[in-house]
């Protein structure tokens, strides 16, 4: 078992991981961060995928990099809407 | 592998899934906020371990600073009754924990073969360094091959902030900071000016680049804002739009400008690739930073009013 | 070199218990400033042993936002107090 080998399947299993607990959780909150770790086991398996070669790949750098910068959007769009219905009663 | 290397990336690998687990299985809402900063930053290590130094400023900054701050802006606002609610442990739990496992041997077989086989996008790109005008690979694939890519992600981040202004938001008063807090952030925010330049700069060489600097100054704007050393920023001020938009602006008028010149939608001529792609990259970090600092902190609703 | 990067992730280990047990919201945040210095320095050691000075930069980063993280956990909290 090699090094890549080793952060694929630990990629999969955060992806997994992030499953079970979206299926799993009710809170809102805590179904964005159940995203957010099936999304971390997703840049995993493509930064491993990038260290396959002697200089890693570029590319799926650039991939990820892009990819952060996406999930922090998506997140704080998703959190906004979670706590939507609170804001009136705080008033 | 020398054993040694193995007990490094065995431990960080156990680490990682030890506080993925405990992400989920904590009952209280704070811990598994408070973990899950922890997560990413360990996914900032494990970056850096795999050879890949941008990711691990990114994921510091963007991973760990930003999604914590957002999570607790957002645990700030839950009423406390959702916060004390508690996971009620029902029957789900069986067939969730069944599709996962299944699905995970499905990929781990999808997985397998890949480490043998190669990307013949290395070379490529290696081949193509000379007429990129920067010398950091990532930042030649961002700004220069893959310039569309980046310019669509500058929309994505605009459009989320579109979509959360739609949400009226509205943020409980904020207490008076501790004169402590305000002194301690009056000292940070300068550097986070100060390193955020230089990782903008460093982008054009070395592992750095507008998204990371952008994060670092947002970080800096987010901290003077919660210790109310920043009036209410919003979408009515001038030079806010002008920043936010100014990115995306600039990015596309250099496109067009190569279009009209005859190099092609974002093309760059010749000789002039480093100047534009560092102009590009000032104006990109601008609207980054001002972008998360408030898709972060949000609008008020005094300040719409 | 690689021992010492280990040893440094096992102090994570014990931050972990204290983010678990508590008792208070100020030991968690206590050991995510833990977290922050284990993480800066695990940088500094891989930046020597792989020799890319990059992480150094990114040493820096997360020493700098752990301190920007622990301010906005203090403001947080404290609008908490502040309601109940």
């Amino acid at each position: 078992m090699t090094q890549v080998l080793f952060y694929l399947i630990l990629g999969v299993c955060l992806w997994a991981l992030g499953l079970y607990g979206l299926l799993r959780l009710k809170e809102s909150i805590r179904r964005i961060i159940s995203v957010n770790i099936m999304g971390s086991g997703v840049f995993m398996v493509m930064v491993a995928l990038a260290a396959r070669s002697e200089d890693p790949d570029p590319v799926m750098h650039a991939l990820v990099v892009t990819g952060l910068v996406v999930a922090i959007s998506a997140t704080a769009f998703a959190l906004r809407l979670s706590v939507a219905d609170v804001q009136e009663d705080d008033q | 592998m020398s054993l040694h290397e193995w007990m490094l990336d065995g431990t960080l690998g156990l680490l990682v899934l030890i506080l993925a687990v405990a992400v989920l299985h904590v009952r209280s809402l704070y811990i598994s906020i408070v973990l899950f900063i922890a997560f990413g930053l360990l996914l900032a290590l494990i970056w850096a371990r795999l050879g890949a130094p941008d990711l691990a400023l990114a994921e510091a900054a963007i991973g760990a600073g930003l999604t914590g701050t957002l999570l607790l802006a957002a645990y700030g606002r839950v009423s406390e009754r959702r916060r004390k609610a508690e996971e009620p442990l029902d029957w789900h739990a069986g067939p969730a924990l069944l599709l996962s496992l299944i699905i995970a041997v499905i990929l781990m077989r999808a997985v397998w073969p890949l480490p043998d086989l190669d990307s013949a996008l290395v070379p490529a790109v290696a081949d193509q360094m000379a007429q990129s005008g920067v010398g950091h690979p990532v930042t030649a694939v961002l700004l220069s091959f893959r310039a569309w890519d980046t310019l669509l992600e500058l929309l994505v981040l605009l459009l989320a902030f579109m979509a959360v202004r739609q949400l009226l938001p509205s943020l409980p008063r904020q207490p008076e900071a501790w004169p402590l807090l305000q002194a301690w952030s009056r000292l940070l925010a300068p550097l986070s000016v100060l390193i955020g330049g230089y990782l903008l700069w460093r982008g054009s060489a070395d592992p750095g680049g507008a998204f990371q600097a952008g994060a670092l100054l947002a970080a800096g704007a987010i901290l003077l804002r919660l210790t109310g050393l920043l009036p209410a920023l919003g979408w009515h001020h001038f030079w806010i739009r002008a920043l936010i938009l100014g990115g995306c602006m600039v990015f596309l008028a250099i496109g067009v400008a190569g279009y009209w010149l005859g190099t092609g939608f974002l093309g760059y001529a010749d000789g002039w690739a480093g100047p534009l792609i560092l102009l590009i990259e000032v104006f990109a970090t601008l609207s980054i930073a001002t972008t998360l600092t408030l898709l972060v902190i949000g609008e008020t609703r005094e300040v719409r009013e | 070199m690689i021992i010492l990067a280990t040893v440094l992730l096992l102090t994570v280990l014990f931050g972990l218990w204290r983010v678990l047990r508590g008792p208070t919201a100020a030991d968690r945040l206590l050991a995510i400033q833990l977290f922050g210095t284990t993480g800066a320095a695990f940088l500094l050691v891989l930046a020597m042993l792989v020799d890319i000075r990059a992480l150094r930069d990114a040493a820096l980063v997360i020493a700098l936002l752990a301190a920007v993280l622990s301010a906005a956990l203090v403001q947080y909290l404290r609008r908490q107090e502040k309601s109940n």
